[in-house]
Formats: structure tokens, C-alpha cells, sequence
């Protein structure tokens, strides 16, 4: 292993002379443009002030801290131990103030955005908490918005979001377990999830995968995911994320276990369910009825973004007796003109609008319309008119695309998009019969699947019949009685139906 | 072989899926040549002989007390003798998985895709077998109860759909020769899929405990065979008598003639899905306990490593199995009977007899 120079403590141990602490912190840091020192004297004491410029609130540095010490001490001469006792107990009016001994922990809260005080000839430091740096405050979720229900979204900062959560749950036994991942990132991670609902064996296993994890940077919730995850070589996803609190708070209150990582609006939720990723918070905010019609029609959405495409390549390739004779002349008729295959008509559509997806994301907001323009006319037009592929074709890619979209999660749109490719080369090759075959493989893909212990399928597969209340169908609810058992067993009272109006 | 448990209802739909499994494809041909109107008798009398076998091989299963049927025969037999009865046994398992395979392929080729040869249809089939037996026997409990539900919607969609087609004429005159051939008739649903049944000894010990094991078994057979009944019955209700006798694939013939508002019409497809599926379970069922036979046969730790060479195998074998649809109809009416009655009674029998035996002669020892 190859350790940097900076990296080798001379002594764990501050020193006692102020000047050595001084030159040796100063040192550490490479004289760091952003590390601001003060020097003053507090009763002819030599003291100083360290604080990172930027991630310190400087109003806070200088009114409760400056302050306090230059103006406000009594000029009484007094030992170094009496007046290192006096500014910890009486002088510094901060809520948050703690000492510490070391070197290396005073680097990591003077990095983590504490004030540090360093008083001559003693060998403790104290060290105030005046985190503040800028961020861009709780604002509306933009990657999941709704029309009924809370907007609010996580943002960067993990103090905000874990407060976030408070604020929804008042339950004493709310924990918010802290890790730190990364080990030159030192990303902050809170572990949310309510003592006594989630099930133990699950919280034990997410502290043991996260303190597995050996990286140097957490950048994102992402990072944390790929390792925790169960299924590393399956593009579906096993961890469920969200960047809005309410829809957290939900899973928690369900027994899951909330990971959240500083530095992204991201929160992860596991376990999680094949089923959990057709859920929209808005389901419970809206009328039982039309939530349990919308699920369905999700459902139905992802069986269309799935094999549509397979489908018509399967039966105008292979199958034309099975479709309808008026549609078969309609198609074959718009077909004509067509030079390709199906399969090759279809690629190219697919990837056409792939490509223009992609791009959507990436372009710039003025450049966005353009995009729009250039890919719905002149492509979609022109392409049908230029006898290069059929209507029936665009239809497809477009019912396909719009499908796709009506999934809430994007991380489970991810692999459908994947996966229709594979069945377009199926339906390609063995028609019906490879569709069919494929499905199969995929069915028993999903039941292999496993997410922090629970089966990926279940409450289908292993069937539950008391959690079907909340799949497919959504009782109201004061029907909704009990919490899913298939994520945790304890505490599964939820409500008394019969404190409903009858 | 492994740790993985299935519940008792999972493999209860596992042996609805095994007893619908090929036979749904094969069974209604033979039965209306041979007991004419009355073939659907013959499927009744087969569900109360099919009720007492699975309670006889669940009575196998108990003797042995959590031990597969491989390794139930080499414990009360000795490793010789046992790997003489456990030869027979898993040959008869290895020819079966080939057989319902090449009716899949046939029944593909012919009727869905006539331009892809029949190896290239097996070898896709039977590598998304290899793929799921790799899963383990949990996941295929687990897509059981998947694809339960939507057997039981295409089946009721696909009867209220050729319901307007129905003719009660069809089933008259009853027992026109008399009450014999249908019961010898039934014969043939006995041997397939009933007889069949044995493999599931291979699978049964990895069923949770529970009295709701047999339970699960019987009444598994017992909605399997409805299911077969349904079939025939249709067949017999819309095609008669004559014409279920001749197609090779009745039901997909009754499929055809599906017609909703003059628009929806092609829907055989439906019963080309339920049979993909049920024969897709039974197969695979076949696969896993063939493998892991053959893997205690040789006292390997994990029967993965044998499921590819084995694949390869069973591909070859049903294609050389039989020269043509005509041969196979002969074969499942004369031989397979006698076959499947060799193997999927006498044999259990063998076992259950030393079992007992190796049971009480321990039982002295002890005392």
C-alpha cells in the first residue's frame, strides 16, 4: 500500500504548544487556501480560531464564537486549565461543542465544517459545530412529480433530509443509525427505519453490507446500491430509491429501511418488491378505486413496453394467419413499400427514438423543443412518407415509448427497455414460440430474485393472500389492516377498520 | 440437492402443471379413437385411479423419510442394488423428459412455426429448461404460482369463448360399445400423465412438512385431471367424436374455431400458450429430477454441472426417439402403458416393500 506523506501522523496527540498544533494542522491541510486561522489572545493566552472558509456558518463564527471570546471574557487572569474549563462550560453559547484529542480527528471535523479552538499549552481542542454551507433548500421533486400529495422533495444535504423525515414521523422510535462510507469521501449515510416494525434480521443486514463496503468515494446513492444489492447480474433493480420524503416515510412506516446518503436527494428503500416499483405514493392520495385501476393499467403498460414490438414482429412475420384478416390486409398494404424486414424496421425505430430519448435528457433546456420537433416530424413523418417504414410501425414504437414512461420508477424502466431487445431477436428468430419461451425464462428470472431476504415476486410468488390488499388492488384505507407481511412481521396492526364512517 | 424448500401449495400447482403437462396435448386424440363420445368417462375413471396413486406414492415418499427416491432405493437396497433399481428409474425419467420434449418440437413445427427445424425449437426449449432447473426448485415453485392463474383465465376464456359452438348432440349415443372401452381407454390417461407421477418423488422432499403434503399431491392430481377433462370434453362437444379422433391436435383445432364478433378470431394461440407452459413445467420437473438423480446416483454435492451435458442428451435422444408423429401415436397407445406401469408402479412398490423392510429390521437392531 502506498501512503502519502501527509497521510503519516508524527503523533496521534495534539500538542501542547499552540504554535506546533497551528503549523502541524496548517501543514496536514498543504497551507490550504480555504483554511481560515485567527489568532487572538484571551486573557493574555495565546488562542486560535480555525475554521474551513465555505463550509462553516460565518455568521455563527462570528457572533456566538468571535464574540464571545474577545469581547465578552472577563479580564480576570486566570490558569490555562480555569479558562479552558470556562469557555467549554460558560463562554461559547453553541449548542453543539465537544473536544477532542487528536490530530486526525481534529482534521476530520475541521473538514466536516466545526470551528476549532486551540488554547496555549493544552493538549485538548474544543470544537464547536457551525456546519453551513449553502444549499438549494427544500424545493419541489422534479424527477417524481405528482398532481395530489406532498411535493416537497430530499435535497443534498443529510441533515435536511433526516429532518425531513422527522418531521413526518413523530414516533420516538424512529432511528436514524450513523455510518460514514468512503474513505476519503467520508460521506455521511443515515440508516431511518422504525425500531420494533422493521424486521431485525433486515437493519442487521444493511448495517453489515454497508460496513462491507470498501471504496474511496460515495458520490451518489448509486455507489452504495451496486454493492448492496442482491442480484449484481440481473438488470433489475432490488433497492428501491426516491427523492421524495413522503413516499420514504411510507416505506418506513411499512417496516423498511431507509438509506440516506449525503450529498444526494436520492434515498434508497429496502427491501423492495417487484411490485413496490408500480407503486406511485400519489395511489394512496387519490381515491381507492381509480389507485387500483391505475396499478392495473400500469401493469398492463409494462406487458406493452415489454413485448409490443415482439409481437409485431412475431406475427407479421411469422403468424399472419392469426391476425384478423381485415387488419392483416390493412397492414400488409401499408407494408408494401416497406424494403426491410420487420425485425430491421422495428430496430430502427427503437433505436431512432432511443437515441432521441437519450438525447432529451442531456440537451439544454432552449434546445430541448428543437429536439422534439426534429424527432416527432421530421423522423416520425418523414420516415413513414420516405416508404422506409410503415405507420403500423411508428405506432408501435410510439405506444411502446409512451408505456415505458408510465411506470413510476425509472429504475425499472431501465430493464424493460433492455429486455425488448432480446425479444425482438426472439421474435425474430422463433416467432410466437420464442416469445413465449423468453417470457418463461424471465418469469423464473424474477422468482430467483431475492431483496434483503424477501422474495422479489412475492406476495404472488410465494402468494400471500392477506398482502393482496395492497398489489394489484388498493383497499381503502381503513382496509388497509395490517402492514405487508412479506417485509416485516412485527407490529402489524396498522389501523381498526372499523373507525371508518359507516 | 440444495437448501431450497417449496410450500405445500406451490407444489401442489406443480402437479397440477405436471399432470396437465403433455398429456393435454396428447391425450384427447387417442382417447376419442379408442372410447369414441365416451372418452371423457375414461378421464374420469383415470382421475379416481390417478386420487389412489398419488396417495400410494405419497405413502413411497413418507417411508422415506425426507430422501429422495434415488436415495431412498440405495438406502434400503444398499448402494448395488439400489443403483440397479435407481438405473431403471432415472433411464425411465431420461426417456420421458425426451418424449414430452419431441412433442412439444412436433407440435410447434407442425402447427406454429413450420420453417424452423425441430432440433433448433428443442435446443431453444431446452436451454431455458437448463436455465430454470439452474434456478433451483424454488423458482420454479415460485413462477408455479405465476403462471397458475393465467392458465386458469385462458382456460375459462378459451371455454366461454367456443361455448357458442358446443353441440350436447356429440356425446350420444352413451356407451354405444358397451361400458368396457372406456375404462380400457382410460388406460392411456393413467399412464400419462399418472404413472408419470413418480418423478415428483424426486421433488417431494424438498416440500415443507406438513400433512398438507399429501393433501397438496391428491388434490393437485385431482384438478390436473378436471383440467384434462375440460379438454376432452370440448374437443368432444365442438369436433365430435370422428374428428377429435383424427386431428393430432384437437384442441387447437377447437382453438380455431374460435370467433368473437367476427374481428377476434386466430386465438388458437391461447391453447398453444397453456401448452407451452404446462409442458414447459412438466419438462423442466423431469430435468431437475433426472439431474439430481443422476447427480446422487454418482454422490455429487450439486447436480448444476450435469444439467448442460444431460441437456445435450436429451436433445439428441428426442430427436432419434421416434421417425414420426404416426410411430408415436402407436407407441403412447400399445407400449407406453405397460412401460409406465413397470416403472411407476412396480418400482415404487419394490421400494416401498424394502423400505418397510430396512425400516423394521433397523428397528430390531436398536432393540
Amino acid at each position: 500500500m502506498d501512503k502519502g506523506s501527509t497521510d503519516q501522523p508524527t503523533s496521534s496527540l495534539l500538542y501542547s504548544s499552540l504554535n506546533d498544533n497551528v503549523t502541524m494542522v496548517t501543514k496536514r491541510l498543504g497551507e490550504s487556501s480555504d483554511l481560515v486561522v485567527r489568532h487572538i489572545s484571551i486573557n493574555k493566552t495565546p488562542c486560535a480560531v480555525l475554521y474551513m472558509d465555505g463550509l462553516v456558518d460565518k455568521n455563527t463564527v462570528q457572533e456566538y464564537i468571535m464574540e464571545a471570546l474577545m469581547l465578552d471574557m472577563p479580564s480576570k487572569r486566570a490558569s490555562v486549565k480555569a479558562l479552558y474549563e470556562k469557555i467549554k462550560t460558560a463562554s461559547l453559547p453553541i449548542g453543539e461543542l465537544s473536544e477532542v484529542e487528536h490530530i486526525d480527528e481534529l482534521l476530520h471535523r475541521l473538514l466536516s465544517g466545526e470551528t476549532i479552538l486551540l488554547i496555549d499549552k493544552e493538549k485538548k481542542a474544543l470544537v464547536a459545530s457551525t456546519k453551513g454551507w449553502r444549499d438549494r433548500g427544500v424545493q419541489e421533486s422534479t424527477a417524481e412529480s405528482v398532481i395530489r400529495g406532498p411535493k416537497e422533495a430530499f435535497n443534498e444535504t443529510l441533515r435536511t433530509n433526516t429532518a425531513l423525515l422527522r418531521r413526518k414521523i413523530r414516533d420516538s422510535n424512529l432511528r436514524m443509525d450513523a455510518k460514514k462510507i468512503g474513505k476519503m469521501t467520508q460521506t455521511d449515510i443515515a440508516v431511518a427505519y422504525l425500531e420494533g416494525t422493521a424486521e431485525d434480521s433486515v437493519v442487521r443486514d444493511v448495517h453489515k453490507r454497508l460496513e462491507n463496503i470498501d471504496i474511496d468515494g460515495v458520490l451518489e446513492s448509486g455507489y452504495i446500491e451496486e454493492y448492496i444489492q442482491d442480484a449484481q447480474y440481473s438488470p433489475f433493480p432490488t433497492v428501491y430509491y426516491s427523492e421524495k420524503p413522503d413516499t420514504i416515510a411510507a416505506g418506513i412506516l411499512e417496516g423498511r429501511v431507509a438509506i440516506i446518503v449525503d450529498g444526494t436527494p436520492e434515498v434508497l428503500l429496502v427491501p423492495a418488491l417487484f411490485v413496490n416499483f408500480f407503486q406511485s405514493s400519489e395511489d394512496y392520495y387519490q381515491r381507492a378505486d381509480i389507485g387500483t385501476l391505475i396499478r392495473i393499467l400500469r401493469l398492463v403498460c409494462f406487458c406493452i413496453a415489454l413485448f409490443m414490438p415482439a409481437l409485431y414482429i412475431a406475427f407479421t412475420t411469422f403468424h399472419q394467419e392469426m391476425i384478423p384478416a381485415p387488419l392483416l390486409i390493412s397492414l400488409a398494404a401499408q407494408r408494401e413499400g416497406v424494403p426491410f424486414p420487420a425485425f430491421v424496421e422495428a430496430l430502427i425505430m427503437e433505436l431512432t427514438f432511443e437515441i432521441l430519448r437519450e438525447a432529451g435528457i442531456r440537451l439544454p433546456k432552449p434546445v430541448g423543443s428543437a429536439v422534439s420537433i426534429v424527432g416527432a416530424l421530421v423522423l416520425g413523418q418523414s420516415a413513414v412518407q420516405a416508404g422506409l417504414v410503415s405507420p403500423a410501425m411508428v405506432i408501435v414504437v410510439a405506444i411502446t415509448a409512451i408505456s415505458s414512461f408510465v411506470i413510476p420508477a425509472y429504475n425499472m424502466a431501465i430493464p424493460i427497455r433492455m429486455i425488448r431487445f432480446v425479444f425482438m431477436v426472439l421474435a425474430a428468430t422463433f416467432g410466437l414460440y420464442g416469445i413465449i419461451l423468453g417470457m418463461i425464462a424471465l418469469v423464473f428470472h424474477l422468482c430467483s430474485l431475492k431483496s434483503f431476504g424477501v422474495p422479489y415476486m412475492s406476495p404472488f410468488a410465494p402468494f400471500v393472500a392477506k398482502d393482496q390488499k395492497d398489489v394489484l388492488i388498493r383497499f381503502p384505507h381503513w382496509g388497509l389492516f395490517s402492514r405487508p407481511t412479506s417485509i416485516a412481521k412485527n407490529n402489524e396492526t396498522r389501523t381498526n377498520p372499523n373507525s371508518k364512517e359507516s | 440437492m440444495d437448501n431450497q424448500t417449496i410450500s405445500p401449495r406451490q407444489f401442489m400447482f406443480l402437479v397440477i402443471l405436471f399432470t396437465i403437462g403433455s398429456s393435454i396435448l396428447i391425450i384427447p386424440t387417442p382417447l376419442a379413437l379408442e372410447a369414441r363420445q365416451d372418452a371423457w368417462l375414461s378421464v374420469i375413471v383415470a382421475i379416481l385411479v390417478g386420487l389412489l396413486l398419488s396417495l400410494f406414492y405419497s405413502k413411497v415418499g413418507k417411508e422415506a423419510e425426507g430422501k429422495t427416491f434415488v436415495q431412498a432405493a440405495q438406502y434400503a437396497f444398499g448402494p448395488w442394488i439400489g443403483r440397479v433399481l435407481n438405473l431403471f428409474y432415472l433411464m425411465f425419467l431420461y426417456i420421458l423428459s425426451a418424449l414430452v420434449l419431441r412433442n412439444i418440437g412436433d407440435f410447434m413445427t407442425t402447427q406454429i412455426i413450420p420453417e424452423t427445424p425441430l432440433q433448433f425449437t428443442h435446443i431453444l426449449f431446452l436451454l431455458v429448461i437448463i436455465a430454470g432447473a439452474y434456478l433451483g426448485i424454488e423458482a420454479m415453485g415460485r413462477s408455479a404460482e405465476i403462471f397458475i392463474p393465467w392458465m386458469v383465465l385462458l382456460l375459462i376464456f378459451m371455454v366461454i369463448s367456443v361455448a357458442p359452438q358446443i353441440n350436447m348432440e356429440h356425446l350420444k349415443p352413451h356407451f354405444e360399445n358397451g361400458i368396457w372401452p372406456p375404462i380400457k381407454a382410460s388406460g392411456i390417461v393413467i399412464g400419462t400423465p399418472y404413472l408419470e407421477m413418480i418423478t415428483l418423488l424426486m421433488i417431494y422432499p424438498y416440500v415443507k412438512e406438513g400433512i398438507k403434503k399429501t393433501h397438496g399431491w391428491m388434490l393437485g392430481s385431482v384438478i390436473g385431471g378436471l383440467a384434462l377433462l375440460l379438454i376432452t370434453l370440448i374437443s368432444l362437444l365442438v369436433l365430435g367424436a370422428d374428428l377429435t379422433g383424427l386431428n393430432a391436435y384437437p384442441t387447437y383445432k377447437v382453438g380455431e374455431k374460435i370467433n368473437i364478433a367476427g374481428f377476434l378470431e386466430g386465438l388458437e394461440i391461447i391453447i398453444a400458450i397453456i401448452w407451452m407452459i404446462t409442458i414447459f413445467f412438466k419438462l423442466i420437473i423431469l430435468v431437475y429430477s433426472t439431474t439430481v438423480g443422476v447427480a446422487q446416483f454418482l454422490n455429487m454435492d450439486d447436480h448444476r454441472p450435469l444439467l448442460l451435458p444431460l441437456g445435450m442428451g436429451t436433445v439428441v435422444l428426442s430427436i432419434i426417439a421416434y421417425p414420426d408423429v404416426a410411430y408415436f401415436e402407436t407407441f403412447v397407445g400399445e407400449t407406453w402403458s405397460a412401460y409406465a406401469l413397470t416403472h411407476g408402479l412396480l418400482l415404487p412398490l419394490v421400494l416401498l416393500v424394502g423400505l418397510l423392510v430396512r425400516k423394521k429390521f433397523s428397528k430390531r437392531k436398536q432393540t
